[in-house]
């Protein structure tokens, strides 16, 4: 997944007036770099580590949502669990300009079926048939924010 | 002579070889929509597929109530000016009357109070015209697909694309993103003004005469693709024409396009020779990568094989 607020590396943006560092310990390995850059004792950061889902962590969402304009986010983690966590925060009010996320790992990938709208959970396969209608769909990279889903072509 | 092929809006000039590029010009007079002799039979048409699928045909965001207020208002504004023997808008300060004399049908309605109408008001402006109705909104400089009714689509799924923007929903097309093309198309839309509507056309290749080319029913109309040969393309193979027609809408901000889409068998399109020759340097001029985006792969050897045919005929088949 890329787009707007999803990253392949996190980047260390300076002159923030906060940053918060949201991590498990898959994620520890790309969050410790920029914690270990940002951490220079003049710039108030806090480093967070999540476990569960974030859906079950009301005190998390209070926090977030919390924190003043200018905070930068940064989230790295097991990629089922930085989804939710990275709809969290948008949801709360952090733009994609204002946070970084990182998945880790093997992903599940989700796909729109073309035909009856089914959402599949596949792996790395390129070919995967519906289960809700049985057509063979080709995953593409077309990608759906809203379902969070790519899109599955219809093979004939 | 044939009112088809008159009315048919050709869309390959004398030079140009098929490309993506902003191919807009402004739209005189400025109409939305336009009625043709197959109008009952398309609103039938579009009506049975949204009482049938609704969900797939029609889909909108909350919050886009203003634009698609706005939106039916023009659509049935125009659709009585460019009609008024058949379609008729009478307004008193909020209270309206529309009449439509080819479904024999009125409706009176008070604007901004969707408690008056069957169904949203995009929904409901498009099952008077012949036309697919797509609202884009502006928001922090972006173009987002809030709502829509599509009942007519080339291959695209408004369940699918609704709620992306501008560069999400063309990010499959071949070549779209090089040269700063997608950023020339955006740019131009987002200054679009109110009152200096545009117009572009669209096309694509369908099999059998179909305007519901949905990716929902592929399984139905996309393996008559496997059917065509250079015996039966003339009359299997059409060129579909979108006529997409873009307004701003002024309170809103919102981008209107209205699609209407127009097919003609190949047979209809030889008929004028200069046609044939166009269509066929565009069809032998498209990369595979274009091909197969556009669906045309799979017949594109028998069809021109057919071309080729009537090319050494003089329009008929050598």
């Amino acid at each position: 997944m890329t787009g707007r607020g999803w990253t392949e590396s996190l980047t260390v943006v300076p002159g923030r007036r906060k940053y918060i560092l949201l991590t498990d310990s898959e994620g520890y390995g790309e969050i410790q770099p920029v914690w270990e850059s940002l951490n220079d004792g003049e710039v108030p950061i806090e480093l967070r580590f999540f476990q569960d889902s974030p859906h079950l962590d009301k005190g998390l969402e209070d926090w977030l949502s919390a924190q003043k304009m200018g905070t930068c986010l940064y989230i790295a983690g097991k990629w089922e669990r930085v989804k939710p966590l990275f709809r969290l925060a948008e949801r709360v009010g952090f733009t994609e300009e204002e946070m970084q996320v990182k998945g880790v790992g093997p992903r599940e990938k989700r796909v729109f079926c073309a035909r009856c709208h089914t959402i599949n959970r596949a792996g790395e396969d390129a070919e995967i048939p519906c289960r809700e209608c049985g057509e063979k769909l080709e995953v593409s990279s077309h990608y759906s924010r809203l379902h969070d889903a790519c899109y599955g072509f219809v093979i004939i | 002579m044939d009112p088809l092929v008159d009315r048919f809006p050709f869309p390959f000039g004398e030079k140009a070889p098929h490309r993506y590029s902003n191919n807009s010009v402004p739209l005189d007079p400025p109409l939305s929509v336009e009625v043709t002799p197959t109008y009952r039979e398309e609103v039938e048409l579009k009506r049975r597929l949204l009482r049938e699928v609704h969900s797939r045909c029609y889909r909108s965001l909350p919050g886009t109530e203003e634009a698609q207020w706005e939106a039916a208002q023009l659509v049935l504004d125009h659709l009585a000016g460019h009609a008024p023997e058949r379609f008729r808008l009478k307004q008193e300060e909020d209270r309206r009357i529309f009449v439509n004399r080819v479904m024999e049908e009125r409706r009176e309605f008070t604007f901004r109070d969707a408690s008056t109408l069957p169904c949203e008001p995009l929904d409901f402006a498009g099952r008077h015209v012949q036309e697919d109705l797509i609202l884009m909104a502006q928001k922090d400089g972006e173009l987002i697909l809030e709502a829509g009714q599509l009942c007519f689509p080339a291959n695209w799924s408004l369940a699918f694309k609704l709620g992306m923007t501008f560069r999400e929903i063309h990010e499959p097309i071949p070549g779209f993103n090089e040269g700063g093309l997608s950023d020339q198309i955006e740019r131009f839309l987002l200054r679009m003004e109110a009152g200096r509507p545009w117009v572009r056309r669209n096309w694509s290749l369908t099999v059998g005469r179909h305007l519901d080319t949905s990716p929902e029913t592929i399984h139905r109309w996309g393996r008559q693709k496997k059917e065509v040969t250079p015996e039966n393309a003339g009359s299997l193979v059409h060129l579909r024409v979108e006529v997409q027609k873009l307004f701003r809408l002024p309170r809103s901000h919102a981008v209107l396009f209205t699609i209407h889409t127009h097919l003609l068998p190949l047979e209809k399109l030889a008929r004028r020779l200069e046609w044939l020759e166009r269509f066929h340097r565009v069809v032998t001029t498209l990369s595979d990568e274009i091909l197969k985006y556009k669906g045309i792969l799979e017949f594109h050897e028998p069809m021109v094989r057919y071309l080729e045919g009537l090319r050494a005929g003089g329009g008929r088949k050598a």
